[in-house]
């Protein structure tokens, strides 16, 4: 009879001290979670081989962007020995030979002011004098003008403005 | 009969319980009404916090929408398609108290991944990328304070707390844009080349962007908590050491020994 008695009082016991800890747990909280992802593409870049033809010695090459994102393009004409290959002056323009390669692109800074081909667009013809060898051993001979179009992903400044990355090295640094 | 009457004692018992029957009645009716009361009250005092995303937080614009129902970032700034390379983009992202009396403190946990497709087909996390090319612009001027929490960081992972309390309707803005790294296009993985039928071309290489197809995730978590006794409430709900310059309402000082200022 009397330990039942303790055992009452325990339990009240037990019940007052379980009241008194649950409010100090309860801090008012609240929680909430978003979110967002996008896709990148990289890829290769893609161009279709140069539309190129050749009227009155006058060679003609225009680039379309096949890819699936925007990119940069200069072209180089390999002549062989003899043969003068220079832009014509309604392609100036548009493109600007600097070293070896035309670019296509507004002005020389071909790293800052290239003009963005994007996807699925062609550039605008690139002409191409061609002058026959004036030596008199190669004159009249069969000759190859060819053409290589390189391509490099359109990057971009934190203000948003576009720059070519031409000597872009792989697993190299390029600027941030 | 007339003996039970008569006997004092026998009225008085009667009496008491007709009292005693009528009281219990009617404080058991009370009892229930004010029940009732407590539980509306409850509900309607509490910590709230809501998320808003948009691309222009100016006051006259509304173009900051709130996210906390969907749980969705997207991105209203940044193309579906071709997302630029190195471009900052516009994505704009604040907290708000929507509690409607009281401050409170608020954290959030910034979590940057990357999502690629398994040889397998599915889609899932790849640890192997760099969460860190993934470019937030958190805010840390005077229009907000934040402090990242420099011993419980990873470069996936960054928790960042706002020093002082956040009123009752005040916004508070987080990200001021996003931006993927221009090393992303430097990174590739070069394998022997194959021909379209899968044979592979002996003495070719082909060097492959690892980048390429990958998705970018940013996860968002916000969490407030009660300002009125601020280091026991901040300990209680999120595990970290806080000191506080004030027991209830005050500014953070430190978060987990990291100097606020």
């Amino acid at each position: 009879m009397k330990s039942r008695k303790y055992l009452l009082v325990a339990a009240a016991a037990v019940l007052v001290a379980t009241a008194s800890i649950k409010p100090a747990m309860a801090y008012f909280t609240d929680s909430h979670i978003a979110v967002g992802e996008r896709t990148i593409k990289l890829g290769d870049s893609k161009l279709n081989p140069p539309e190129d033809s050749v009227s009155n010695m006058i060679k003609t090459v225009a680039i379309t962007n096949t890819g699936d994102y925007e990119v940069f393009v200069r072209v180089k004409a390999i002549a062989p020995e003899g043969v003068k290959v220079t832009i014509n002056k309604e392609s100036k323009a548009d493109w600007v030979l600097v070293g070896d390669y035309y670019y296509y692109a507004a002005s020389e800074d071909v790293e800052n002011n290239g003009t963005v081909l994007p996807v699925k667009e062609t550039t605008k013809p690139l002409k191409l004098d061609i002058v026959e060898p004036t030596d008199e051993n190669l004159k009249g001979q069969q000759f190859n003008v060819v053409i290589v179009q390189e391509a490099t992903k359109v990057l971009y400044h934190e203000n948003g403005k576009a720059f070519a990355d031409w000597k872009l090295k792989i697993n190299g640094e390029v600027e941030d | 009969m007339k003996k039970i009457v008569k006997n004092p004692l026998v009225i008085l018992a009667v009496g008491v319980l007709i009292v005693l029957g009528s009281s219990i009645g009617a404080t058991k009716a009370a009892f229930v009404y004010k029940s009732e009361a407590e539980e509306v009250d409850f509900h309607t005092s509490n910590v709230s916090v809501a998320l808003l995303e948009g691309t222009d937080d100016s006051e006259e614009s509304s173009d900051m929408k709130d996210i906390t129902d969907d749980g969705i970032l997207s991105f209203p700034g940044i193309p579906t398609e071709d997302v630029k390379i190195g471009n900052k983009y516009n994505e704009l992202v604040s907290i708000k108290n929507t509690s409607d009396k009281y401050n409170e403190y608020v954290r959030v946990t910034v979590k940057k991944y990357w999502v690629t497709e398994c040889e397998d087909g599915q889609i899932a996390k790849n640890p192997s990328l760099d969460p860190s090319l993934i470019k937030l612009d958190i805010v840390n001027d005077d229009s907000a304070k934040w402090i990242a929490d420099t011993t419980d960081r990873t470069s996936e992972e960054e928790v960042y707390y706002l020093t002082s309390p956040v009123a009752s309707g005040q916004v508070v803005p987080l990200i001021r844009g996003i931006t993927i790294s221009n090393k992303v296009v430097t990174a590739v993985e070069t394998k022997a080349a194959s021909d379209d039928e899968g044979n592979t071309i002996s003495g070719t290489i082909e060097d492959y962007y690892i980048y390429d197809g990958g998705s970018f995730y940013v996860d968002v978590k916000v969490d407030a908590v009660q300002t009125h006794n601020s280091e026991n409430a901040i300990r209680g709900a999120w595990g970290v050491e806080a000191k506080c310059d004030a027991a209830d309402d005050g500014n953070i000082i430190s978060i987990n020994g990291v100097s606020a200022r």
